[in-house]
């Protein structure tokens, strides 16, 4: 589990209020660690609280992500909570084709068996190996393909 | 007056090699090589870039005839067409071939362009079914695993270099150009929250503030791809660590947020990729969701951006961090000076705590595919970064596979590490075991006397090592022009390249006036040469002068300090100045060298001055020089050491002052056919030696052209010629050559290139004289030239 006390984004209004709040105990009560200890941190990376809700805080509870990696899982949320067309999802991968995106499957399972799968669901498998597929997939699809026997990792492809 | 990669152009060079030759050939010490007839003929090179645009158009010059293909045009789909790896805008494998087979221009060519890890495997594959020697790999991959070399995925670029290496292929490949855009350290978190600290382990202290964050700035359209990586076994990661990148409003805009709880198919990395729409300072950091601290830490941003702290360690780039010893990881330095690495290059060591690089090879070398950039110290930068390095080395393997056939790709790395010319400690994690460099050839079994074919050809090679050597001299021609130039424009100097190399130990010319030194006395000694006359004087009067030398078992050394004295090869230089001089002489070679200036003409001489105690490839003196004959001493640091080398000295007798500004002291009357009225509009004329100039001197030809303004008139003078490349005009007082000098100009715009002449100033009624000269010396020519005239 996250460290609790780390995990405060909040505006940055209320955030100076906490500081003032701890100004003020402090002078109040200048040598009670205990107290400060409690306080929640007030500095972030930026001095200024995160304000894109867009992207999840530091803190907030990470969506059980499977085998995907956090950009595939990322465009795939994206896409089921209304924000982005799957369109415009894939094309935020570093390469895409319409609503598919190049991925790579990591496979304990037969490699050939999966390739089916893909193709006949859309999917474009175009290097298939021992333990390996890598293919075009539709971002509406990701999740799903994840979830075939022996698959061990998704994850996009990074061109060099 | 930059001079373009075409002006390098010689001709009959050999095939395969081209008219642009990398400066690489000689400092990596390939002539030798080259000239014993070891060109890489039958060796398998394999090259693998990202994009080989406009390939075709080199085959037959700088790049090969033939050439074999494996051509992506998308992940998975291939073809055997070349036009299919020309078909994406990027021309880096154009120039990664040039290097390469400037290196070894006698090799078999194999190239692909992978699209995916996939992609490179099958590449590599096919590669290897094709019984590659050599294969070039200069281009970086994400992790995909620890630092140790290992990866649980079959289609790692790292199990593809084991794949590579173990097929028969020594394996090249770039170190990496993210020396400055590295952060590698651990997990210092001193006030206890959740945010890496970075400026613990920082090199850079240019950002004090930047503790929590590493600050770098993007432009506008500019795809930045972060990676993170940390200790932690790389599947079943059961530390979580995330890898954010906020604008400078403190939004978060992108990162890699996975989660790791020590399942499966967690791994202790994160990445990702972002494009912003708007331009500005952004702000990577790195916080730590569950688990305990990772003992290091290691953020590697692939951009041309430098972050704000970086480390330069711990920055390789996969799968040039591969432990195998069959792949030698190539760091960068300058051409101009191989003493001093890029300051992007990347560096180990890796977090397991290998050193890495393996190896330096030069870069920025001159291709025809690059544009030539000129740096602030003058010097010309083509192709930077170490995918060139790396092709160099690459070239370097092939002719060793051909001098050792029998040698595996482990002996062919051991053979370049063992002879590479340390820098420091010998391995360490800048340079790997040194800056790259050829011993002398191994004996050639091919058959000499009586075989004309074989002589020819070692005729021709011959003539390519003297060609290579001549394009060195014309490089550091180009140099001192360059930095004239930005002397005459006041003192300012030429723009940066980008990416920037760093300041190099290489010394500008000084930049003081001169007149020109008195003749140069002649020694009967074959050894001793005078160092004949200036290749060019520039307008403020400092002279410049080359040469190009090779050390033979000849010529020895008369100054042997220390050392023994008839196992050092020399070749000595006499000049001489007439008056008080600021010389400056600096020898450049690919051996260490070392530098005399001595008294007198000839090799006897008093020591003046020295320079070369401790091993160096540049060596310059500097000094102020009472009247008389002097003579240079270029010989080498270690003994027998055989090199071509290029000595370029600058002289400089301080008085008195522009002399080419002021009326000839003596007036000389001039040949009536050189003087001519002229009235507005536009002349022909002619160079010839009939006619020469007043105001720079008698080997610099001229024509004369007088007007009459009756009136205070704007006047502007324009002189071009498609004949000489570099003109240069004078508007002199009076009728005829000798008036005095009110106003002159070399260059139009030396930023746009057009080196023509133009004078436009408000002039009182009065009569004037035009000289419309050259900047080079006894050049002939027509040109044209415009006088408008405006009330």
């Amino acid at each position: 589990m996250k460290f609790s006390a780390f995990r405060n984004p909040k505006p940055i209004a209320v955030l100076a209020l906490v500081a003032l709040a701890a100004l003020i105990a402090l002078a109040l009560s200048p040598t009670s660690p205990s107290t400060q200890a409690q306080q929640p941190p007030l500095d972030t990376p930026t001095s200024i609280p995160e304000t894109d809700l867009d992207f999840p805080p530091p803190d907030a509870k990470k969506p059980p992500l499977g085998n995907l990696d956090s950009m595939l899982s990322r465009l795939v949320e994206r896409v089921e909570q209304g924000i982005s067309t799957a369109n415009a999802a894939a094309a935020s991968a570093p390469i895409s084709r319409g609503e598919s995106v190049a991925v790579t499957f990591y496979t304990q399972g037969d490699a050939a068996t999966l390739a089916d799968f893909l193709r006949a669901n859309g999917g474009a498998p175009r290097n298939v190996g021992d333990g390996y597929v890598e293919a075009y997939v539709p971002v509406n699809l990701l999740v799903r393909a994840s979830e075939q026997p022996g698959v061990t990792r998704v994850q996009a492809i990074v061109p060099p | 007056m930059p001079l373009s990669p075409d002006s390098l152009d010689t001709q009959n060079a050999p095939a395969g090699r081209g008219s642009v030759v990398s400066q690489g050939v000689a400092l990596h010490g390939a002539d030798a090589w080259h000239t014993a007839g070891y060109t890489g003929a039958g060796v398998k090179v394999g090259m693998i870039s990202l994009g080989f645009a406009g390939f075709s158009t080199l085959m037959g010059s700088e790049l090969p005839m033939s050439v074999t293909v494996r051509c992506y045009t998308d992940v998975g789909e291939f073809s055997s067409n070349l036009t299919d790896c020309e078909s994406g805008e990027s021309s880096h494998g154009v120039s990664v071939a040039e290097t390469l087979l400037d290196i070894a221009p006698g090799v078999d060519l194999y190239i692909s362009n992978p699209a995916s890890w996939g992609d490179l495997k099958a590449a590599v594959d096919w590669m290897v079914s094709q019984d590659v020697d050599v294969v070039n790999h200069s281009i970086s991959w994400l992790w995909s695993g620890p630092p140790d070399g290992t990866s649980p995925y079959a289609t790692s670029p790292l199990v593809s270099v084991d794949a590579a290496v173990s097929g028969g292929a020594m394996w090249a490949g770039s170190a990496g150009n993210e020396g400055i855009s590295t952060w590698f350290g651990a997990f210092e978190n001193p006030d206890s929250d959740i945010w890496l600290n970075f400026s613990g382990g920082g090199v850079n202290s240019e950002r004090p503030d930047a503790t929590e964050y590493n600050p770098v700035s993007l432009d506008a359209g500019e795809e930045l791809t972060v990676a993170l990586r940390w200790q932690g076994p790389w599947t079943h990661a059961p530390i979580d660590l995330d890898l954010r990148l906020y604008d400078s409003a403190g939004a978060a805009v992108a990162g890699g947020i996975a989660f790791q709880d020590g399942s499966p198919s967690h791994r202790s990395f994160e990445w990702f990729s972002y494009t912003p729409e708007v331009g500005g300072e952004y702000r990577l950091a790195v916080n730590l969701y569950e688990g305990e601290a990772p003992e290091w830490v290691q953020v590697m941003a692939f951009t041309s951006q430098e972050l704000g702290v970086y480390t330069r360690g711990g920055s390789i780039t996969s799968p040039a961090e591969s432990p195998n010893e069959g792949l030698l990881a190539a760091g960068a330095a300058h051409w101009w000076d191989v003493n001093t690495l890029a300051n992007y290059s990347g560096r180990g060591p890796t977090p397991d705590g290998r050193i890495k690089p393996d190896i330096t090879g030069a870069h920025c070398a001159a291709t025809v595919s690059d544009e030539q950039v000129t740096l602030a110290n003058g010097f010309g930068a083509w192709f930077c970064g170490t995918s060139q390095s790396s092709a160099h080395v690459a070239g370097l393997a092939a002719l060793v596979k051909q001098g050792f056939p029998t040698h595996t790709p482990h002996q062919i790395a051991d053979y370049l590490k063992t002879h590479a010319q340390p820098r420091g400690t010998k391995p360490n994690n800048d340079w790997g075991h040194g800056f790259a460099r050829l011993p002398a050839p191994p004996q050639t079994t091919a058959p000499v006397g009586g075989d004309l074919a074989g002589r020819v050809g070692a005729l021709e090679q011959q003539m390519g090592a003297l060609q290579r050597l001549m394009l060195n001299i014309q490089s550091l021609i180009q140099a001192l022009h360059n930095r004239l130039d930005s002397l005459e424009q006041g003192g300012g100097v030429a723009p940066v390249a980008t990416p920037t190399p760093t300041a190099t130990a290489t010394p500008s010319p000084t930049p003081t006036r001169v007149s020109r030194p008195a003749p140069t006395p002649v020694s009967s000694d074959a050894c001793v040469q005078p160092i004949g006359d200036p290749f060019f004087t520039g307008i403020d009067g400092t002279s410049f002068y080359g040469i190009g030398g090779t050390w033979t078992t000849a010529c020895v050394t008369a100054n042997p300090p220390n050392r023994d004295s008839d196992t050092r090869y020399a070749k000595f230089y006499t000049f001489a100045v007439s008056a008080e001089a600021e010389v400056s002489i600096t020898l450049t070679s690919g051996e260490p060298n070392y530098l005399y200036l001595l008294s007198g003409a000839g090799r006897h001489g008093a020591i003046v001055q020295r320079v070369g105690d401790t091993p160096s490839w540049t060596n310059t003196i500097t000094a102020t020089l009472q009247p008389g004959s002097y003579t240079i001493e270029a010989t080498t640091y270690y003994p027998r050491a055989i090199d071509s080398f290029t000595l370029v000295m600058t002289i400089d007798t301080g008085d008195p002052g522009y002399q080419f500004y002021l009326p000839s002291p003596t007036p000389t009357p001039l040949a009536a056919a050189c003087v001519k009225p002229i009235e507005p509009g536009s002349t022909s004329g002619a160079w010839t030696p009939a006619c020469v100039s007043v105001s720079r001197g008698d080997t610099y030809y001229a024509k004369f052209y007088t007007f009459t303004l009756t009136q205070a008139s704007t006047v502007t003078i324009t002189l071009t010629s498609e004949d000489v490349p570099d003109t240069y005009l004078y508007l002199l007082d009076g009728a005829g050559g000798n008036g005095a000098i009110l106003h002159h100009n070399d260059d139009i715009d030396t930023d746009g290139g057009d080196f023509g002449s133009r004078i436009s100033e408000n002039l009182p009624a009065g009569i004037y004289t035009i000289e419309a000269t050259t900047n080079y010396r006894n050049v002939t020519g027509n040109f044209t030239l415009e006088l408008s005239v405006r009330r």
